[in-house]
């Protein structure tokens, strides 16, 4: 039945892709459509053309053959006018009067579609439709096309578009001419596959791509983009002086192979996968492990690790390496959420696997799975059943917390524990010796004091030497590494039911552990044959499920959201969402391409983010040009490198890395920057905060600042850093006073702000000039303009004795310090 | 969990909001320069931030029009975190005087959902006094709130979904028992905006001793913008964190500092023509500017009359501190502030309304912190005319059992418990719903968290099934998919 919703959705989405005017800014206007054509008439023709897209596209996913939600079904005229709970949708002839047409414009509530008001354009046709009688084509809605949803068919890799004497995009209609057309050379411009597919989007809109962008915007954009830092003026230097045609491809490389990569790309990672270093909930207590697995994360983008392979152990590295402490440290993914400690209960326990099950879903299928806990998905094809289907998958897992050493560790332990052993033996067999000769005496049960006391002088100092021995050895040898893992509680599991309406204790039909059965390969089962040693085998089959070749999400999902991060917006522009209420992709084949690439080419990721860095397309100038902001003003089809806000982190790394006191130091436990005494509290387990210092200890970068699920850095949280609770698909960009406030007033800025002055003081002397130059290279990676520089040493002059401070201070607060063009 | 809507939908023809980069996005053209002086030199902005003379965006705090005319402009919600007994507070039980003492432990229908184990029956050890002309119960606790009687709207009937105190919590100000939701007041300021843009449209004052359970989780915009977090203002010093520069920057160095940093942002947007969301940021600079002096200015109780610091308990050692908070609140509001939120208890047991260990240590100390106080508000708001349209909430996570815990204690009952509504179009004297003889279940119309909350926005002309915001491919809601608002209580 919901197969049916979406191939009536599909219809439309196919259609658009290729309709070039309906696709720039998102919706077609009136005067797009019908320019050059005479005025149709309203008929068969008409419906077909115009008013069936809008159906299929908002109407007939609730309103069809398949849902008929209120009783209405809009799929032929005649089931139309019998209507549903509301009356007939129309009346023929009249669309003022119409049912139809009285909720799309809001005079009657509800407003349809629940999404969002249609365009006024496409009220309009459907007015000019319904005024004219309504007609429908022969053929009733339903059967008009038998396409699956785009999304859920396994990608397969589309010709890439070439640009020669002739165009390739000869299905669609070119509205403009490109404006520079005699001076563009598309062969020219195509430096890869991705731009070629771009280019042909461009054109199809009537666009031409912007010119390249200046040598020292592109040095600060890869490297804010690769690594979160901006580049040193000595990189900036070098770069400008490489005057070799390979001079952006080796800093490209140099960027990919930075370990600073890891820490920026699995900071973007942890969003997907909650990452958090507490429980959330009453108390939030600290996770004192939870920090493994974010330096698993970090290490797997630094390694470039398959993702087919980060996915498997994320889901089932217990299952599938026992015995491999990174593949344990792996399930932390599966560790990480909050969780309620106080009470265990039905419920607790159905939220728990409700969280295992819609950051799944969400994560790497890109489908909200979570809304068919208490019911069929709306839109999607997710029954209830599949729904918990995928608890069954997670049902039988536990938290644990288990020693993680490597071999090398291992080893070490062992052999001191084996060096301690003869000795605790010599104690015990002087502790043996004596207590017998003690009971000997009459002494019942001799206690230490009476042992030690009845000891000759010779092995009381040999007691205590060998005491002394054994505690050094045991604070030597120390703590074998732990990690909390999640794993299995056993081989087998209680059966697994569907919860009806999603109440924990009403249970309904029983399910066998699985995916969603609509998807390819989605349907099968797993069996007490596919158990391990230790474990159900549950997981593992998920993940080999959501990494095979023909799953159609898994990859397209992943990639997508590593270009959302390039480019500011996703191919399908709802990165956790690639359902029927996502939105459509603007470059369908372009991810098609890249996810079939990317499969082939063994799951790594770095040569595909090597291939868009080095596209034309991403080496764009970021300025708006007029003609272009109309034309598409959401920048769908990348005619330029849209301005990026840089998130919290990448503000507060910044700013360490501009004032010199970043620690480079990598993983291990989570530290805590001082925060106000305000923020701080007692809760059960002690202080909320554990203060450090405002010094080198803390000033590392923000990816090993603790996230504590209650108290977010206040630095950070202002800038939209994510209360992790949810898998984040897309961090909020605001722009508030509060951030204004943090740059210009706290302590930790004002702080860095001297280091920065300092720093400029030994680094550029004395001559104000050249502070400035320093200053200005350091933040914002170029040199000040001559405006720029006037104004700033009137400034300088002016503050007298802390003028440089208050200088170093300002430019943290420029727009160009936390915009990237 | 009931759908309310039998198709599932929902009716957004509410105000629409446009994410700001969504706007920026949309608005696209260019604006050119801007005219930075302009911004900086004093009147840049009117109050509600809508002149956009300029070109700019809207800020999303600006005001907008509810759905249909609300008597509530603003309000206050007082929270009494970790359960306020109504047995001992506003919902009188005979019976329990009746039969106090007499054993309830392994009787069927009596338990605490796995925690402790019940114990006997326990009458209040406080009398309750009829208050007002409508004669409304309350006890010894709360005699000055009482003496506001004819002001509240009691709802005896409260429910919840939870018997912990945090998922509670969150239910009770997010809408749901699991943390990352957007808090009460950010959904407010979503729909409705600010009245003021130099100060935060959410404020948020904790009790400085402790922080409640959930800590930010209660008032954070989850998945809506930060835009419209809630803002702690903090009880001694500054009141917002980081307000103030250091000590050693004159108003007047600040102003320079502005002005050089206005100007060097100019040449960046002079490079980027079009980039609006550059043109906003920098306005951000002056709001901050302004929130400076306007924050200090609003805590500033020194100007308050000696008669109005007694009136909300201020030289009193126990009042003194909520009594301060109170009168902030009114600033506060007075000043344009959408919603604040007051929270009396933090931390554990006996820092909070958590009477475990014995009811008449811990809910006597608590009364006696408050009650004064929010009479004081009440009466002061009425004084001045802005009862009329603010909104009074007074809640608390759950409610506590009508049997012991221990000797003297009682567990969290979530399955009764009492609140109050006052002030804007409230019906004061009513009381909705009512427990059982005993108060361990609410009996007659029960209410969940998703009516009251239904009732919160209805007052301030929302409707809570438009009021909503796409996440994660739903229409998300404050209430859910439930809500009915409570008719009874309305003027």
């Amino acid at each position: 039945m919901q197969m049916q919703i979406l191939q009536k959705k599909i219809a439309w989405a196919w259609s658009a892709l290729f309709f070039s005017s309906f696709f720039i800014g998102g919706h077609v206007t009136a005067a797009q459509r019908v320019v050059g054509t005479p005025t149709p008439v309203v008929d068969g023709t008409y419906f077909t053309r115009e008013v069936q897209p809008i159906l299929q596209k908002s109407c007939l996913g609730c309103h069809g053959v398949g849902a008929r939600l209120s009783g209405l079904d809009l799929s032929s005229r005649k089931a139309a006018l019998q209507g549903g709970t509301r009356g007939a949708a129309f009346v023929a002839g009249n669309a003022s009067k119409s049912v139809l047409y009285q909720m799309v414009t809001g005079v009657r509530t509800p407003q349809m579609p629940p999404t969002g008001r249609l365009p006024a354009a496409a009220s309009a046709v459907l007015k000019k439709w319904l005024d004219g009688g309504a007609p429908y084509a022969d053929a009733p809605v339903t059967t008009a096309q038998k396409q699956v949803w785009w999304a859920f068919k396994p990608p397969v890799r589309p010709p890439v578009p070439t640009f020669g004497s002739v165009s390739s995009g000869t299905t669609h209609t070119v509205a403009l001419p490109p404006k520079s057309a005699s001076t563009f050379s598309p062969a020219a411009w195509v430096r890869n596959p991705i731009d070629a597919f771009v280019l042909q989007k461009l054109r199809a809109g009537g666009l031409t791509p912007s010119a390249r962008a200046s040598k020292s915007t592109l040095i600060r954009r890869a490297t804010m983009d690769l690594v979160g830092l901006p580049p040193t003026p000595e990189e900036v230097h070098a770069f400008l002086a490489d005057t070799s045609p390979q001079a952006y491809e080796k800093l490209v490389d140099r960027l990919l192979a930075s370990p600073q990569y890891g820490e920026r790309w699995g900071r973007h990672w942890l969003d997907v996968v909650r990452y958090a270093d507490s429980g959330g909930f009453e108390g939030d207590r600290d996770r004192p492990y939870a920090w493994r697995y974010r330096d698993y994360v970090i290490s797997a983008f630094n390694t470039d690790k398959p993702f087919d392979q980060f996915v498997r152990e994320q889901i089932a590295g217990d299952e599938i390496s026992p015995t491999s402490s990174e593949a344990l440290v792996a399930t932390g993914y599966l560790a990480v959420g909050p969780q309620d400690i106080v009470m265990q209960n039905p419920k607790n326990r159905s939220d728990e696997l409700d969280d295992l099950v819609s950051t799944t879903g969400a994560a790497f299928l890109g489908l909200t799975t979570g809304c068919a806990r208490c019911h069929d998905h709306k839109y999607d094809p997710i029954k209830q059943t599949d729904y918990y289907r995928l608890q069954a998958v997670f049902a039988a897992t536990e938290r644990r917390d288990v020693d993680i050493p490597t071999p090398a560790e291992r080893k070490a332990y062992d052999e001191l524990t084996a060096e301690i052993a003869p000795l605790q033996q010599k104690i015990d067999g002087l502790r043996d010796t004596t207590t017998k000769a003690l009971m000997a005496k009459g002494v019942a049960k001799p206690t230490d004091m009476q042992i030690l006391a009845a000891l000759s002088e010779a092995d009381h100092k040999q007691w205590d030497t060998l005491q002394s021995q054994v505690a050094a050895l045991t604070a030597k040898r120390g703590e074998l590494p732990k990690a909390q893992i999640v794993t299995d509680q056993g081989k087998t599991f209680p059966v697994s039911h569907v919860m009806i309406r999603g109440v924990a204790d009403h249970l309904g039909d029983e399910v066998k552990p699985g995916s969603i059965c609509a998807l390819p390969g989605g349907d099968f089962n797993v069996g007490p044959e596919a158990a391990t040693d230790k474990t159900t085998g549950r997981r593992r089959a998920l993940a080999e499920w959501l990494v095979s070749k023909s799953n159609p999400l898994t990859a397209r999902v992943f990639l997508n959201r590593i270009w959302r991060q390039h480019f500011g917006r996703g191919i399908v522009n709802t990165p956790s969402n690639f359902g029927v209420s996502g939105e459509i992709p603007t470059h369908p084949e372009l991810l098609d391409w890249l996810a079939v690439t990317y499969m082939e080419n063994g799951w790594h990721l770095k040569p595909i983010q090597r291939m868009i860095l080095l596209s034309n397309t991403y080496q764009q100038d970021s300025t708006i040009r007029d003609a272009a902001v109309r034309a598409d003003p959401q920048n769908r089809l990348l005619w330029r490198m849209p301005v990026k806000r840089l998130e919290g982190e990448a503000v507060r790394d910044s700013i360490l890395s501009v004032s010199g006191a970043l620690n480079q130091e990598m993983g291990g436990p989570p530290v805590y920057p001082p925060v106000d005494p305000s923020l701080r509290a007692d809760t059960f387990q002690g202080p909320n905060w554990k203060d450090g210092e405002d010094g080198p200890s803390t000033w590392r970068r923000s990816v090993y600042v603790k996230v504590k699920r209650s108290l977010l850095l206040p630095e950070l949280e202002v800038f939209d850093c994510p209360e992790i609770t949810y898998t984040v698909a897309a961090r909020n960009i605001s722009t508030t006073p509060l951030q204004a406030l943090t740059l210009q007033n706290s302590p930790f800025v004002l702080r860095q702000s001297e280091l920065f002055a300092a720093r400029i003081a030994k680094e550029a002397g004395a001559d104000p000039a050249h502070q400035i130059d320093r200053a200005y290279q350091l933040t914002v990676c170029r040199p000040p303009t001559a405006r720029e520089k006037a104004l700033s040493l009137a400034y300088l002059q002016k503050r007298g004795a802390t003028g440089l401070q208050d200088f170093c201070h300002a430019l943290f607060s420029l727009n160009e310090f936390v915009y990237v063009p | 969990m009931n759908h309310d809507e039998p198709d599932g939908h929902d009716d957004h023809s509410g105000p629409t909001y446009i994410p700001r980069r969504e706007f920026l996005q949309r608005a696209g053209g260019g604006i050119g320069g801007l005219a930075l002086s302009y911004l900086l030199g004093g009147e840049g902005l009117t109050a509600g931030g809508v002149a956009c003379a300029d070109g700019l965006p809207p800020d999303p705090l600006r005001p907008h029009p509810p759905h249909f005319p609300g008597k509530a402009k603003r309000v206050i919600s007082i929270f009494l975190f970790g359960g306020c007994s109504h047995v001992d507070t506003f919902d009188p039980k005979i019976e329990l005087e009746k039969q106090n003492g007499v054993s309830v432990a392994g009787r069927p229908g009596f338990d605490t959902g796995g925690r402790s184990a019940p114990g006997s029956l326990m009458r209040s050890p406080w009398k309750f006094k009829n208050y007002g002309k409508c004669g409304l119960p309350v006890s010894d606790l709360m005699p000055n709130i009482g003496s506001c009687a004819d002001d509240l709207a009691l709802i005896r009937s409260m429910k919840s979904e939870s018997n912990n105190h945090v998922p509670a919590v969150y239910h009770m100000l997010t809408g749901s028992t699991v943390s990352g939701r957007p808090g009460l007041g950010s959904w407010i300021t979503y729909g409705l905006g600010t009245e003021n843009q130099n100060l935060p449209a959410f404020v948020v004052m904790t009790d400085p001793r402790a922080l409640v359970g959930g800590g930010a989780g209660n008032w954070s915009s989850g998945f809506l913008p930060a835009s419209f977090q809630g803002v702690q203002f903090r009880s001694t010093g500054l009141p917002v964190l980081n307000l103030k520069p250091p000590q050693n920057l004159t108003a007047e160095k600040q102003k320079e500092s502005l002005e050089f940093l206005g100007k060097l942002n100019e040449e960046f947007l002079r490079t980027h023509p079009g980039e609006q969301e550059l043109a906003a940021r920098i306005r951000t600079y002056e709001l901050a500017y302004r929130m400076q002096s306007e924050a200090t200015e609003a805590v500033d109780i020194t100007r308050e009359s000696a008669a109005t610091q007694e009136l909300y308990g201020l030289n009193h050692t126990e009042t003194a501190m909520f009594g301060r908070q109170c009168l902030l609140a009114r600033r506060l509001v007075e000043r344009g502030v959408r919603f604040v939120q007051l929270y009396s208890g933090g931390g554990v047991f006996d820092q909070s309304w958590d009477a475990h260990n014995g009811m008449v240590a811990n809910h006597e100390k608590r009364a006696k912190e408050i009650d004064l106080p929010v009479a004081g508000l009440l009466k002061d708001l009425k004084q001045r005319g802005l009862l009329d349209d603010t909104l009074i909430v007074f809640h608390t996570e759950f409610g506590r059992m009508p049997f012991t815990e221990g000797s003297t204690g009682r567990d969290h009952n979530p399955h009764a418990f009492s609140v109050w509504l006052a002030g804007a179009g409230v019906k004061g004297g009513t009381i909705l719903g009512s427990t059982d003889e005993i108060g361990y279940k609410a009996a007659e119309k029960p209410q969940t968290v998703y009516d009251l909350n239904a009732t919160i926005l209805h007052l301030l002309g929302l409707d809570h099934k438009r009021l909503t915001y796409n996440y994660s491919g739903r229409n998300m809601r404050l209430t859910d998919v439930s809500g009915e608002v409570m008719r009874e209580v309305l003027a």
